[in-house]
């Protein structure tokens, strides 16, 4: 078993919360940098993991990852997040890529034409948000427990969720803020620049703001160059979590951000590859080939996932890490491709 | 005036000439029934959002063939080294005639009669609205296209261009400005239809963005 410990965000994790989003990109990151706005996201989450009733929608989580080792002392160094329902309170709007082919005989032209469709396709699948893990961090397997225990959560209590998963990524900027793609689509509607314009949809819903953008398909050809780039492309600040899901097996060439281009991914939960992967294990003796996996114990309340080295079932110290009582029952799936059976 | 007009029938309708030789055209009595003819309809979309305090205008082009069965004052034509002001009192006169011969026999012409003027070119030739759009959508030389494909080369340009509307926003401040603004050499033709009662365009040529101006027959 490695220090790290996924769990679901406390009261007591907002100076973290406040830290991490001031460090993380302006308007980059779903991590509002206000802290009476993350108190409020603590608050949601931890109504959600513990409300009894039956799942509304919009329900968000957030999940914070610990350092537990001794140096550390339990230092919050990540977060990750789910929206239960994407665009719960009206309608998610993205770009469908979609081509049209274009032809005439007698000029000799047969072309296909890239455009973009605005749609609510993806309204009401589960969200995955709010990823972000200190740079520290980055290099070691502490961003896959911060991104995948999520789709183990999801998939123990799927009643709470959709079966289509999406994550929207940022697009590219450049160094002063600035986004080709909007400049291109979204100012011409708007009449603001893009960081204006994401202050402006920061605390709304982005909805009614897409009632400003042309219903009819945009022909990508009458983008200029930079803009054409732009679509799909990644801000390098989004490029960890993204080549997460990609691995996990999320669709990258659907669905662009309306406002930045930046690539919406989108799959069915049970396509993933951590949740294909997945089985119970229960404390037990030490048989099999140890692999590493991430464990997780899946209860709503009382959620808890580390990343350990198990074989066909799991150890004493694991569950006792995750909190689990004796004989309750785990879920693991394979931290790498390679042990994917 | 008509007396100075000679009237002669050809396939495609009936050309009239000024008899001194300075001016004629050909009135099209339906156009597009055969092979079919492409505008843009210039639209508004009004996008609010309240919450916001945003309230814009939107300018939107649509593809369509919104002109057919109407008919056409086609072929403008002018004797070189006419001046303006000779040229707009020869299309007048020539509107008059088209006009008297649409009312002997109404039956024989459609609601509307409608003329194009070539839209706006700077000093090279080269036209912003086709830059803008057109060219976009249509890599070959287009000169060379309407050159060899005559007045088809419109209808064949429209199975290339885009089917949904077309926000005008997109294509630039360039085309924007110049949108439905004739060629300098055919202001005295706007000149003459527009005294003569035509209407403002709302439809432009697909290739040039050149207006479309209509006056109601019927």
């Amino acid at each position: 078993m490695n220090h790290l410990l996924l769990r679901p965000v406390a009261e007591a994790d907002l100076p973290a919360l406040v830290r991490m989003a001031a460090a993380s990109a302006d308007g980059i990151s779903s991590l509002p940098n206000d802290e009476a706005k993350l108190a409020a996201r603590i608050a949601a989450s931890m109504q959600s993991f513990a409300s009894l009733d039956d799942a509304s929608g919009e329900e968000t989580y957030l999940f914070v990852l610990e350092d537990t080792s001794a140096d550390s002392e339990g230092r919050v160094v990540g977060c990750s997040g789910i929206a239960a329902s994407a665009g719960f309170f009206d309608r998610f709007y993205s770009y469908r890529n979609e081509f049209v082919v274009h032809a005439s005989a007698a000029l000799g032209v047969s072309q296909r034409m890239h455009t973009l469709h605005l749609c609510h396709d993806l309204t009401g699948a589960t969200l995955l948000t709010s990823f972000y893990l200190e740079p520290d961090y980055e290099a070691g397997p502490a961003a896959q427990l911060l991104s995948r225990a999520r789709l183990l959560f999801i998939h123990a209590n799927a009643e709470r969720f959709s079966e289509r998963m999406a994550a929207e990524s940022p697009g590219v900027t450049d160094a002063t803020g600035q986004s080709p793609f909007w400049d291109a689509v979204g100012r011409r509607f708007f009449g603001m620049d893009y960081p204006e314009a994401e202050a402006v949809i920061g605390g709304r819903s982005r909805a009614c703001i897409a009632e400003l953008m042309p219903p009819s398909p945009v022909y990508v050809a009458l983008l200029p160059e930079a803009a054409q780039w732009a679509i799909g492309q990644l801000h390098p600040v989004g490029e960890l979590p993204f080549s997460i899901l990609q691995d996990e097996g999320f669709d990258a060439d659907s669905y662009i951000d309306i406002f930045d281009g930046g690539p919406t991914v989108e799959a069915p939960l049970a396509s993933l590859r951590s949740v294909r992967h997945a089985r119970e294990v229960t404390v037990g003796p030490a048989t099999g080939r140890q692999r590493w996996h991430l464990v997780v114990r899946p209860s709503r309340v009382g959620f808890a996932a580390v990343l350990a080295e198990i074989g066909d079932q799991v150890d004493e110290a694991t569950a006792t890490a995750l909190g689990a009582h004796a004989g309750e029952r785990l879920l693991a799936t394979p931290l790498n491709a390679e042990d994917r059976a | 005036m008509t007396d100075k007009v000679h009237i002669s029938t050809e396939p495609g309708g009936q050309r009239l000439s000024l008899t001194d030789g300075t001016a004629s055209l050909l009135l099209v009595p339906r156009l597009g029934l055969t092979l079919p003819r492409y505008h843009f309809h210039i639209g508004r979309v009004v996008h609010a959002a309240q919450e916001l305090g945003l309230f814009r205008v939107q300018t939107t082009l649509l593809l369509g063939n919104d002109h057919t069965g109407h008919s056409e004052l086609a072929e403008l034509y002018f004797a070189p080294g006419l001046g303006d002001a000779a040229q707009t009192a020869a299309l007048s006169h020539l509107i008059a005639a088209a006009r008297a011969l649409i009312a002997r026999q109404p039956a024989d012409f459609g609601d509307w009669l409608i003329a194009e003027l070539p839209g706006w070119r700077d000093a090279s030739g080269a036209s912003p609205f086709w830059q803008a759009l057109g060219e976009r959508f249509y890599a070959g030389d287009a000169a060379e296209a309407e050159a060899r494909l005559g007045p088809a080369w419109r209808s064949h340009l429209a199975a290339l261009l885009p089917r949904q509307a077309v926000y005008l926003s997109f294509l630039g401040p360039a085309a924007e400005a110049r949108l439905a603004q004739p060629a300098d050499a055919a202001r005295p033709a706007l000149a003459a239809l527009q005294a003569a009662g035509f209407q403002p365009a709302a439809h432009v040529r697909i290739d040039d963005g050149g207006p479309v101006l209509a006056w109601r027959i019927a």
